[in-house]
């Protein structure tokens, strides 16, 4: 029974995210851009960070950075974008992302990935 | 009917003749207006729009801020720039010799140092005192150079700017989060595209978080109300109508966005004159037209910048004296396109209908509403008449300005609160009953001024010009 | 950004109101021309005007009426819509994963957008079985029909729900819509068909339609930007579009551009063959577009050598840049002399390039930009290596050091 926090704008996805989450025993809280995803991580209670890179009101690689940086927190980040370059899939694992999966998505993989980073 | 009658009938005729003209061309255009819009909201749907970022399809862009003076908000305004949603872009600000703090707050705000970097110069302008850039954000160049006015600020930018899209841009100009990329976009899927504008619209009275507006009131003057129908009117009805037919003149100088190449070709902002941007624009045509090279001027509803507009009158009239002044330079400038078969379209359509009912238009309006009180006083017109001449001309605007409403409301970011919409399109009537009016008198001076060949600058302020 | 609600109505109405204003402005002037010319007769201008004045007055009526309606109207729409868009998400995703039915009648718009929304974010099996839905309820079929018959608009929109459904047997449709006479149907039509050919699991199948898509694109007037925006939209499948483009005799310079730009940002190194048979191409945007692929990719055969070398003479400034990016992956020695040239080159961006090439080469590079900020014989070249010595400081400590 964990916790996780997702930071994604695009509420369908959301919604499959609570969906499938929730279904396999796991807590799912969505926070809808960067200043929420800010607030929300104020206090460290989660599992797992879910980040999407394109949010509305900032860079997502940016987060990412101050999470790791600015905040100093070990929390595992998967990253679930729909960019796919090479470049940038490097860059977040470089800027401390632990995991990268690609949108669309296939819930059965990302949830046996969420699983394991949260086993750990 | 004696001979002053039928004077008067004939200029009558002559008044009513260029105003059903005039009614029929913003008929048209508002018209096609609406088709232009309703086909984009249907162009670029978000899920295109999404492609376009992940997929990184986008050309970078070089944002162009010339600043005199502007000490109080320039650090606002170009941490909001950086914080634009746009994959590759630089932001290059010219203090164009200002006497203020301007520099200082920059310097301290963004870790400026100074850069002898090597650059080409292409485009001639004052001297460049020094170049500095910031170690936080490597994309922001800012630029010190010796005052020379608002072209030449950008003149200077465009030689440091190193992508192929420049976007010049007022100091205050709040751009929305997408607008670079919905301009950007049109670029991409055309090759002959060499400029694209897009929608202003006022930020007064808007609840303003994060630099951006989340929520659209009112404001509370009706002067700054009044103006938020008039920039509807202009853009929504005006420009997108202009540009189904290819006939765009003006880009806005509060943002809009250019192939450097092209501008660097062209010589780069004139300047001689207040209205730089439509100037430019102008001299677009006529380069490409002369050379034959395929070449496109869009205007987008889409993108979208806000800015501030004046809310007491005696900024908006020197504002507006200031856009006509502009406005005759540039077409003085480039009267050898007037009815020239040659330039097409643009000489035969569009830079007639600018000196006719744009430039002209206050005159003949002022005059027409002098001879008409004339005639009555001279017995030749009875007073009914002369009202129900009024109304027709006032009712004509109100319905432009409601149609122009109506546009907005199709907006997903309109004005939401029911109390705000009625206060819109109290406005829509309002502005006949006496802004307009107003108005024109100040381009009417503006036109003589013009004449008699004034050449003040004024503040280096946003001269675009509503059309 | 804009709604779509009730903009067809809206031009309805202004047409009735324009309208209005028009006729009997036209009778005025009509009525004035008599009265100029002598005529007499006919209605009195006072009369003709209160028409006008009038009618005008009906038509403001009406708007302003309308206009308040709709206000009150779309904003009470937009809330249900989205309400009830998700809803229909959550029980799609209950029918999905959890237990229940799947709606027995063809579900409605709403319906089918939640659904499209769903198909968005997902892939493998769960998608699959989207699609299986979709299928059931005649989706694409219908989404089919839109394209080939409706205005604009409602073509543009059906084109839009595609490019999300990604439904395979749709293809042929947007192949033909590419075909379109509007340029903004050929593009949405592109992009569907690129999206959907990226969901295509079969390589066979993919081939085949690739290579439809790409004749297609040729017989086209798109230009290079959306020929290229179609290569990266569509992913898995970009090696079989590009493989297509290069491949086909007959291909047009516009497409070949792109294909060696999607060359060099997905890093198709498989392509490298024909990468290198594009440097000599008659088509100077073509050799430039060859040169930059090669530079990216990072691969240069020896029987490549000679087209660089030549490239780095070309009188086209835009060549001698790509040229000199590709420099780098010369022989070391004859990298060094190349680039120490370009240095001296009279443009600035060529010169810029070949201090950046420089550096790239690590220590050997580094140091001969060092050499030449001291004793380059062109001034402008000291003045270009010693700024790019500047810029990558970072890399000459660690060369320092190592």
């Amino acid at each position: 029974m964990s916790s996780i926090l997702a930071i994604e704008d695009d509420w369908t996805v959301g919604l499959v995210l609570e969906h499938v989450l929730q279904t396999a025993g796991h807590e799912v809280t969505i926070v809808r851009g960067i200043a929420d995803g800010k607030g929300a991580l104020s206090e460290d209670g989660y599992d797992l960070i879910l980040l999407d890179l394109n949010l509305p009101d900032g860079n997502g690689f940016e987060l990412l950075r101050s999470i790791r940086e600015d905040l100093g927190r070990r929390t595992p980040i998967v990253v679930l974008s729909g960019m796919r370059q090479e470049e940038t899939v490097v860059r977040g694992l470089k800027l401390g992302a632990d995991d990268y999966v690609a949108k669309p998505f296939s819930p059965p993989e990302l949830l046996a990935r969420v699983e394991r980073w949260v086993r750990r | 009917m004696n001979s002053l009658e039928r004077l008067f009938v004939a200029y009558q005729l002559a008044v009513i003749g260029y105003f059903a003209i005039l009614n029929l061309i913003y008929s048209v255009l508002a018209f096609v207006g609406l088709r232009t819009v309703i086909v984009y909201s249907r162009e670029l749907s978000d899920v295109s729009l999404k492609d376009l970022l992940e997929r990184e399809v986008f050309k970078p862009v070089s944002i162009l801020v010339p600043a005199y003076n502007e000490e109080k908000s320039i650090v606002a305004s170009v941490r909001s720039f950086l914080k634009l949603h746009y994959p590759r872009f630089e932001v290059v600000v010219v203090s164009d010799g200002s006497t203020d703090a301007t520099l200082e707050r920059l310097i301290d705000a963004f870790a400026l140092v100074e850069d002898p970097r090597v650059w080409s110069r292409r485009l001639p302008t004052e001297p460049i005192r020094r170049v500095l850039r910031s170690l936080r954000h490597p994309n922001l160049v800012v630029v010190d150079k010796e005052n020379g006015g608002k072209s030449d600020a950008l003149n200077a930018a465009i030689d440091l700017a190193r992508y192929p899209l420049i976007a010049p841009v007022d100091a205050d100009s709040v751009l929305d989060a997408q607008a670079i990329l919905r301009a950007s976009r049109l670029f991409v899927e055309d090759d002959s595209v060499i400029a694209v504008g897009g929608t202003i619209r006022p930020l007064n009275g808007a609840v303003v978080e994060g630099g951006r507006p989340t929520e659209l009131r009112m404001p509370r003057g009706w002067l700054e109300r009044l103006q938020i129908v008039e920039y509807a009117r202009a853009f929504f009805l005006g420009r997108a109508g202009w540009t189904r037919f290819g006939t765009v003149l003006i880009i806005s100088g509060a943002f809009g966005l250019f192939r450097r190449d092209a501008v660097v070709r062209a010589g780069g902002f004139w300047r001689g004159t207040v209205g730089e941007d439509m100037e430019l624009v102008m001299r677009l045509h006529r380069e490409h037209i002369r050379a034959g090279l395929p070449h496109r001027v869009v205007f987008s509803p889409d993108p979208i910048c806000w800015t501030e507009v004046p809310s007491d009158l005696g900024t908006l009239r020197r504002q507006r004296n200031r856009w006509h002044r502009g406005l005759w330079t540039n077409l003085w400038r480039h009267r050898s396109m007037l009815l020239n078969p040659r330039y097409g379209r643009v000489g035969m359509v569009a830079v007639p209908y600018f000196w006719l009912f744009e430039a002209l238009a206050p005159v003949i309006e002022v005059t027409g509403f002098l001879v008409f009180v004339a005639a009555l006083l001279l017995g030749a017109l009875e007073p009914g008449l002369l009202w129900l001449f009024l109304a027709l001309a006032v009712l004509h605007g109100m319905l432009l300005s409601q149609v122009a409403a109506g546009v907005e409301a199709m907006l997903l970011q309109r004005y939401p609160r029911p109390s705000d919409r009625v206060r819109l399109l109290a406005a829509a009537f309002l502005e006949f009953l006496g802004f307009h009016q107003l108005l024109t008198l100040e381009r009417f001076v503006a036109t003589f001024q013009a004449a008699t060949g004034r050449r003040g600058w004024g503040t280096m302020r946003r001269v675009g010009i509503p059309g | 950004m804009w709604r779509r609600f009730g903009d067809v109505a809206f031009a309805a109405v202004v047409a009735v109101v324009v309208t209005l204003e028009a006729v009997p402005l036209a009778f005025l002037t009509w009525t004035l021309l008599g009265r100029l010319v002598g005529a007499s007769g006919g209605p009195p201008v006072g009369a003709v005007l209160l028409g006008a004045v009038t009618s005008l007055g009906v038509g403001l009526v009406m708007l302003t009426v309308y206009l308040l309606a709709y206000q009150y109207v779309s904003e009470r729409r937009a809330a249900e819509r989205a309400e009830r868009r998700r809803a229909w998400v959550e029980r799609w995703l209950r029918v999905l994963y959890g237990s229940a039915p799947e709606p027995a009648a063809a579900p409605g718009r709403d319906a089918v957008e939640a659904l499209l929304d769903v198909r968005e974010t997902l892939r493998g099996a769960d998608a699959a079985r989207v699609m299986a839905l979709l299928a059931r309820y005649g989706v694409g079929a219908e989404l089919e029909r839109r394209v080939l018959n409706g205005g604009t608009s409602s073509r543009l929109e059906a084109l839009d729900a595609l490019a999300r459904s990604r439904i395979p047997e749709a293809m042929p449709t947007l192949i033909f819509a590419i075909g379109d006479p509007e340029r903004v149907v050929q593009v949405a039509a592109v992009r569907a068909a690129a999206r959907t050919l990226a969901a295509i699991e079969d390589p066979g199948e993919r081939e085949r339609l690739a290579e439809r898509v790409v004749r297609a694109l040729g017989r086209s007037r798109l230009p290079f930007g959306v020929r290229e925006e179609v290569l990266l939209l569509a992913d898995d499948a970009a090696p079989s579009l590009v493989g297509a483009v290069l491949g086909d005799e007959a291909t047009s310079s516009s497409s070949l551009r792109a294909a060696l730009d999607a060359v060099a940002r997905l890093q198709l190194l498989v392509f490298a063959d024909q990468v290198v048979g594009c440097l000599d191409h008659e088509d100077p945007e073509v050799r430039a577009a060859a040169l930059r692929a090669a530079a990216r990719t990072g691969l240069l055969p020896p029987h490549a050598h000679a087209s660089v070398l030549a490239a780095l003479e070309d009188p086209v400034e835009f060549i001698r840049i790509h040229a000199t990016a590709a420099a780098r992956l010369l022989p070391r020695e004859r990298a060094l002399v190349a680039l120490w040239e370009r240095l001296g080159d009279p443009s600035w961006w060529v010169r810029r390039q070949a201090s950046e090439s420089l550096a790239a080469l690590g220590p050997a590079g580094l140091a001969e930009l060092g050499r030449a900020a001291e004793t380059h014989p062109d001034r402008y070249g000291r003045d270009m290596a010693a700024q790019a010595l500047r810029d990558h400081v970072v890399e000459l400590v660690e060369a320092v050091r190592a």
